[in-house]
């Protein structure tokens, strides 16, 4: 398997997705995310800003200047995709009709929080609609690399403000597969290459490993 | 009196102090020449801008308007922008999450005061705001927002005021006319009444003030 870690994380995380499934995508790396659906699995793509049935990015000579996703990268509608105005769009998300949605982090923590809107001095971005996503959807994702340039982003507490709390069911990243448990962070699976030690070493949080613990693999 | 009118005539009613909702995600729905105008052909200043995201990159006018005329921003996301983090800085800026804000936007113009929403415990979100606990769950509780000026862009519009918005652009400027007293389109095509199928209509014309015809 020659994929890079965002290719590798991005068909883990479409492998949890099941036939049928409503996904909103966050910016970043989950938008590489559909490529690597497998196949016979049709899931329904949401963008906040509107619409049902995102596609692939068009090529440039087809851009339709309507059809757009959350991070404004020019999209398609597939057929059967339809377009609403923002209180529609975010009705549909709070009202529990989203079953799954991937983010990335800047921090997340044992106890399910995440923290994705603000470095305290440094960076802000905002919330868009990542509140609304973990808050609402019926199941929350993170996908990242395991640390930033080296420095852990996965702790028993987040240090940042955070964007929601206890709202973060499953952290997917170059390194391993992780759950969050009212126990603490269940280790489900470690990736190729990966020992516990590195695991370790690159995580904050305490982890809970156990003796069966799988390898994470991906479809070819 | 007829709605079709200049960029000037169209925001000669808008008032120092005003709020003003500003449609849009990024420049998708963003009233450019509505914006601009107000910036380059009027002093007006100590305005609260109420608009869902602001960016140094893609909306200028806004930007140098928040910079220099707000008293205040309400928005969701603020990457990039100088004027929001200048505003945040001093206490200005109120940062909403996205589907709150809508919420807020539609209930201003649907006559509902306030409503709660499980969005935002935990975070800066819920501080201040009342509690509630329905079936178990707790709510906060989020009041709406009304504007005195919605500014928006349309596809195409009719001399009544009946806007037509193609794809995501309808985004907030579907829920932005009912929630101001006064409210400006700018749209590249202007057609008589009864040019746009009724079943196609986003924003009926009773909401619309001031239409202004604009190049592509």
């Amino acid at each position: 398997m020659n994929l890079d870690w965002r290719n590798f994380v991005a068909r883990r995380v479409a492998m949890l997705f099941k036939d049928g499934d409503v996904v909103n995508l966050g910016i970043g790396l989950p938008t590489i995310i559909p490529k690597h659906i497998p196949p016979g699995v049709k899931v329904t793509l949401q963008g906040e800003n509107g619409v049902l049935g995102l596609g692939p990015a068009p090529p440039l000579h087809e851009i339709n200047k309507d059809v757009f996703d959350a991070g404004g990268a020019w999209a398609t509608l597939n057929p059967g995709g339809s377009f609403f105005d923002s209180a529609v769009s975010f009705g549909l998300i709070r009202g529990g009709h989203v079953d799954i949605t991937v983010l990335g982090a800047l921090q997340v923590d044992a106890e399910g929080n995440l923290a994705n809107w603000m470095v305290p001095g440094k960076l802000m971005a905002g919330y868009g609609g990542a509140m609304d996503l973990i808050t609402c959807a019926g199941k929350v994702i993170v996908a990242m690399e395991h640390t930033n340039k080296g420095d852990p982003k996965i702790f028993n507490k987040c240090e940042f403000p955070l964007t929601g709390a206890h709202c973060v069911d499953l952290i997917v990243t170059n390194m391993a597969l992780i759950e969050v448990t009212p126990e603490g962070l269940l280790v489900k699976e470690i990736a190729p290459n990966t020992s516990v030690e590195e695991l370790k070493a690159a995580t904050q949080a305490d982890l809970i490993i156990p003796d069966d613990v799988q390898v994470m693999t991906v479809y070819e | 009196m007829g709605k079709l009118m200049s960029l000037l005539e169209a925001i000669e009613p808008i008032k120092d102090g005003d709020t003003i909702l500003v449609a849009g995600f990024g420049p998708m729905g963003y009233p450019g020449r509505v914006m601009r105008t107000i910036l380059k052909q009027t002093d007006l200043k100590d305005l609260l801008f109420v608009a869902n995201a602001a960016n140094q990159n893609y909306l200028v006018a806004f930007e140098k308007m928040l910079m220099t005329r707000a008293r205040g921003l309400i928005c969701t996301f603020t990457r990039p922008s100088k004027a929001a983090e200048k505003l945040y800085e001093e206490g200005k800026l109120e940062l909403v999450p996205q589907g709150t804000f809508a919420e807020r936007i539609r209930a201003g113009g649907a006559g509902i005061p306030a409503f709660y929403t499980p969005v935002g415990f935990g975070t800066a979100v819920e501080e201040g705001k009342p509690r509630i606990t329905i079936d178990g769950r707790e709510y906060l509780m989020e009041k709406a927002i009304k504007g005195d000026v919605a500014l928006i862009k349309a596809a195409k519009v009719d001399l009544d005021g009946n806007c037509f918005m193609t794809g995501c652009t309808k985004n907030f400027g579907a829920l932005m006319p009912a929630a101001a007293k006064y409210t400006v389109v700018e749209a590249e095509e202007v057609v008589k009444v009864g040019k746009i199928d009724p079943e196609l209509v986003t924003v009926p014309g009773i909401l619309v003030d001031a239409i202004v015809k604009v190049g592509a």
